[in-house]
Formats: structure tokens, sequence, C-alpha cells
């Protein structure tokens, strides 16, 4: 699976909403129901990548779409 | 003193009636189970609004800040939303608000927003678990941040609240909603 695979599974994983559903311009807010379901997506995200989030930079995350350039920029940095 | 409403009490409201020709748009652009809570939540602000300043309520703008932060160009305002039931508060000070329903969260997601005093108390009791993650957020809506800050930096114990390890002085209301919500105001 490629990185936009990845980031596809685990939203629908996470946020229980099929792939079929989900698109690189889908707005994070409009597929999770509550901000606990947002905190958890950002924890599989620390854990399936085994990075760190920085909160502070999610204000510039809004589309699944921006998760996966993030991802693969925290990849890049190391 | 909490506002609390529930799609069911105004699902027979026109929603022209109180939304803006731009807000309908909006309503429309959403997925449907966003809807609800998006009409109980709007309706809710807005009456609340309306009782400090008599504004027609469709007349009311409520833009959302690019942190997602709802904004009133004349008073604070916060707002949330769960099931349909909305929640909301108008201030002259920060406020921050949240409903939240009282759910079981497993170890794991218990240790990564709780600190470990406050894991080790709460983790048995649910009820108490949920509303240390809705304090914590509350303080961080009225803040202006939400979860622009990691829930672990705000600790909530003991009644009182701490931000990076420095008591807070706060406002703090919460209350139990049909034995199945927690329901939390912050003012700072």
């Amino acid at each position: 699976m490629n990185l936009e695979e990845i980031v596809f599974a685990t939203i629908s994983e996470n946020l229980k909403i099929p792939k079929e559903n989900i698109r690189l311009d889908s707005k994070i807010e409009e597929l999770s129901k509550d901000s606990i379901e947002l905190f958890n997506l950002i924890i599989a995200f620390e854990d399936k990548f085994k990075t760190q989030v920085d909160y502070e930079e999610l204000v510039e995350i809004n589309t699944v779409s921006d998760i996966v350039n993030y991802i693969d920029k925290k990849n890049q940095n190391g | 003193m909490f506002s609390v409403l529930s799609f069911d009490s105004i699902k027979n409201i026109p929603v022209s009636s109180y939304l803006s020709l731009k807000e309908i748009k909006h309503l429309n652009s959403l997925p449907d189970f966003k809807k609800k809570d998006y009409l109980s939540s709007r309706f809710n602000i807005k009456r609340e609004i309306s009782r400090y300043y008599p504004i027609d309520l469709k007349k009311i703008e409520i833009i959302k800040e690019k942190s997602g932060k709802p904004y009133f160009k004349k008073a604070n305002i916060s707002i949330s939303h769960c099931d349909g039931y909305s929640l909301s508060a108008v201030s002259l000070t920060k406020a921050g608000v949240d409903i939240e329903s009282i759910r079981h969260f497993n170890d794991n997601f218990l240790r990564s927003f709780l600190t470990e005093r406050e894991y080790l108390a709460v983790k048995e009791n649910p009820v108490l678990a949920t509303l240390s993650w809705s304090i914590k957020e509350s303080y961080l809506k009225a803040l202006g941040l939400g979860l622009r800050r990691h829930p672990k930096s705000v600790e909530f114990i003991k009644g009182v609240l701490y931000d990076k390890g420095k008591k807070v002085k706060a406002k703090i209301e919460f209350s139990l909603f049909k034995r199945k919500y927690i329901l939390t105001k912050v003012i700072i």
C-alpha cells in the first residue's frame, strides 16, 4: 500500500466509514463525529507511522490530502 | 446553568427563520449525520445571543475562525453538540462548553489523554473519565485552541484545573444530563 492508501485505511478503520466515502478533499471535521474521534485518529496515525504529531500544526490540517502531505513531510524529515 | 437544546425540539421550525442563506448553503453541503447537530447548535447559540443582543436570528452572523473556533463580533461564544443535543455559551470573558456522551474508553486511550494522577483517579469510572476529557476540552476551547494543544497539557484533579502544571483561575461547571451525557463549562 502506498501512503495515500494507508491514510485512507486508517481513517476508514478509526472513524468507521467506508473507504469509498473518503476523498482527498474530504474535510476531516466533516468525517469525524466529535473531538474524541479526532483525537483517537491522531493517536492512530502516531502509532501507525511511529511519529509524534505537533499539535500546533494541526491548524493547517483540514483535509485528507493535508494529512497525506503532513505525514509525507514528516517521513522525509526523518 | 446550562443551555441545552435537542434537535427534536426545533425540528418543526423552518430553517429559513434562523439560518442565513450562507448557512443554509453550508447545511446542504454537510453529510446527513452532521445535519441535526448543526441545526441544533446554530439555533441554540443564536437563541442565547438573542437574549443579550436583540438581533433577528437569521441575521446573527457566526464566523468560523481558521482554528475552527466560532466567532461572534460582540461577545465570546462557544458551541458543542452530540447526538442532536447542543450546548452553548455567550460570555464577555473567555468561555468553553462541551457535551460528551459517557463512554468506556480503553486503557490505551485513557493513558493518551490523562496525566498519571488523573489516570489513577478515574481509570475505573467512565463518568469521571468522560468528565476529565470534557473539562480539558472546554478549557482548551475557551483558550481558542481545541485540539491544537495536547489534552495532557491540562490537568483536572480534585476540582482544580492546571495548565502545564500551573493552577488556573477558572469557573468550572459540570452536570450529568439524561444519565447519558456530561455537560461542562469553563470560564476564564
